[in-house]
């Protein structure tokens, strides 16, 4: 696969509320379980070729009494309830990784950090190995923008494991097309280059930067189009900034 | 007979596999309660018997500390998860309702959403001004005609080397057989109550498993016990 989309985070003030709301809202199945320090993830599964929603919130408010830029951040955007908060792309080799790490002037988040607090783990023990970029104090998505990831084995990749069962459950077929804020322009200079933008299936809406909806097929299902507020209609992508 | 443990702290994904890890009892995501933001991981423990660990999961719920569950606010003192109260079953809502009267209280419907979203419920006694775990004292649960989808009888995730459950063998519980009898109207004997003459409230618990007995030891989150 040429750069594609890997997953999009749906940062919530309640992940079980909101697994349980979407599931309702979709016939999507969820899984549970992960998480890393004070933060867990519920995934919703998309389809081939592996993609998800991963619904992340806060599990831990003891954590909450040291605050840090990034925490507030995820306060401020759920304070009014589930907002997109994260593109996240993906390559297929390391060195393209490193290539966009390049082009960012930035490094790896490497898959093999031997510290497993810096990982995301499942109920059963397993970290996912995985590597991003860009690196650094400040993610990307507080800016409205994307980060890629890379895999070295895709065979546990949380697109494909299986979810808890509920009712008349769609079977999803993959993403359609997620809709984006800003304009192809902002983003091919993001990403390094128009033939980038051209890869991936989005829609710009021109309002602020960040996700606004996701469209999945589904299985003798009409298409699912997901739709919440990007984070950056709670908080400005202004207050942070060039982005560094 | 014994139905379920709780045990409260801060963190329910780490408390959850920092124990299954110490004790190689499996457990799985029991999802979340309606009326507080709390969420939980369910630990079956054979027997028809399960331990419900819980913590907070919606900061903006319970932004108001005076809205945050009596036992958070102690395993945050503590900087441990506590065990906050036992509950025992009664087969019938007349048995139930018979055992709230008798304590001055009502029944309630306790209401958790789990992943695959069938609400599950069971009613408690006795309700009222005082919840009988502040003071160490165990409650009483019906689950009417749900007891086949019990939380002890749910399979847990796969994680490798896990014990298979048997039951619960013993309770440590603070005060005194008197005291406990006085409360229960039966002998604690049968519910294999151990009493350690401290401050009431649950100590640990003596777990039959297919690899050896386990014991789980945590402060009890009585307030009794603060003293």
């Amino acid at each position: 696969m040429p750069l594609h989309i890997d997953h999009i985070s749906l940062a919530s003030p309640h992940i079980f509320r909101s697994a349980d709301t979407l599931s309702k809202e979709t016939g999507l199945g969820y899984w549970t379980g992960e998480w890393l320090r004070d933060s867990s993830v519920n995934i919703v599964p998309l389809g081939p070729p592996g993609n998800f929603i991963e619904i992340s919130g806060f599990i831990d408010i003891f954590s909450l009494r040291h605050m840090d830029e990034r925490k507030q951040w995820i306060l401020d955007i759920t304070e009014t309830g589930d907002h997109f908060n994260g593109l996240c792309l993906g390559v297929d080799s390391m060195e393209e990784l490193e290539a966009f790490a390049k082009h960012w002037k930035s490094t790896v988040n490497r898959a093999d950090n031997p510290d497993p607090a810096a990982h995301f783990q499942r109920a059963n023990g397993y970290i996912l190995p995985m590597a991003s970029t860009p690196a650094g104090k400040r993610t990307p998505w507080m800016h409205g923008l994307p980060n890629v990831y890379f895999y070295p084995d895709r065979t546990y990749h949380s697109s494909g494991q299986p979810t808890h069962p509920i009712p008349n459950q769609v079977q999803p077929t993959g993403i359609k097309w997620v809709e984006v804020g800003g304009t192809p322009g902002e983003l091919a200079e993001w990403l390094g280059g128009m033939r980038y933008v051209e890869m991936l299936p989005l829609k710009f809406n021109g309002k602020s930067l960040g996700v606004w909806a996701v469209c999945v097929g589904a299985e003798e299902h009409d298409d699912i189009v997901i739709r919440r507020p990007a984070a950056s209609d709670a908080v400005p992508i202004s207050k942070y900034g060039a982005w560094s | 007979m014994l139905d379920h443990i709780h045990l409260g702290c801060a963190n329910v994904y780490t408390t959850a596999f920092d124990l299954m890890n110490a004790t190689k009892l499996g457990h799985y995501d029991g999802g979340f309660t309606r009326d507080i933001a709390v969420g939980q991981k369910t630990m079956p423990l054979g027997g028809g018997v399960y331990l419900e660990i819980e913590s907070i999961v919606d900061p903006f719920a319970t932004a108001d500390a005076s809205r945050r569950p009596w036992w958070y606010t102690r395993a945050v003192s503590l900087k441990s998860a506590v065990f906050s109260g036992v509950s025992l079953r009664v087969n019938t809502m007349d048995e139930l309702n018979e055992l709230a009267k008798r304590h001055g209280g009502t029944t309630r419907l306790n209401v958790r959403t789990p992943p695959d979203g069938a609400q599950v419920k069971f009613w408690e006694a006795p309700i009222g001004n005082a919840d009988p775990w502040q003071s160490g004292k165990p409650t009483w649960c019906c689950w009417e005609n749900r007891l086949y989808a019990h939380p002890s009888g749910q399979p847990v995730v796969n994680a490798p080397g896990l014990a298979q459950p048997i039951g619960v063998v013993w309770i440590e519980i603070g005060g005194t057989k008197a005291e406990m009898q006085t409360w229960l109207g039966q002998n604690p004997d049968d519910l294999k109550m151990r009493f350690n003459g401290k401050a009431p409230g649950l100590y640990a618990i003596g777990v039959k498993t297919d690899g050896g007995d386990i014991e789980i030891r945590r402060p009890p989150a009585s307030a009794a016990s603060r003293s």
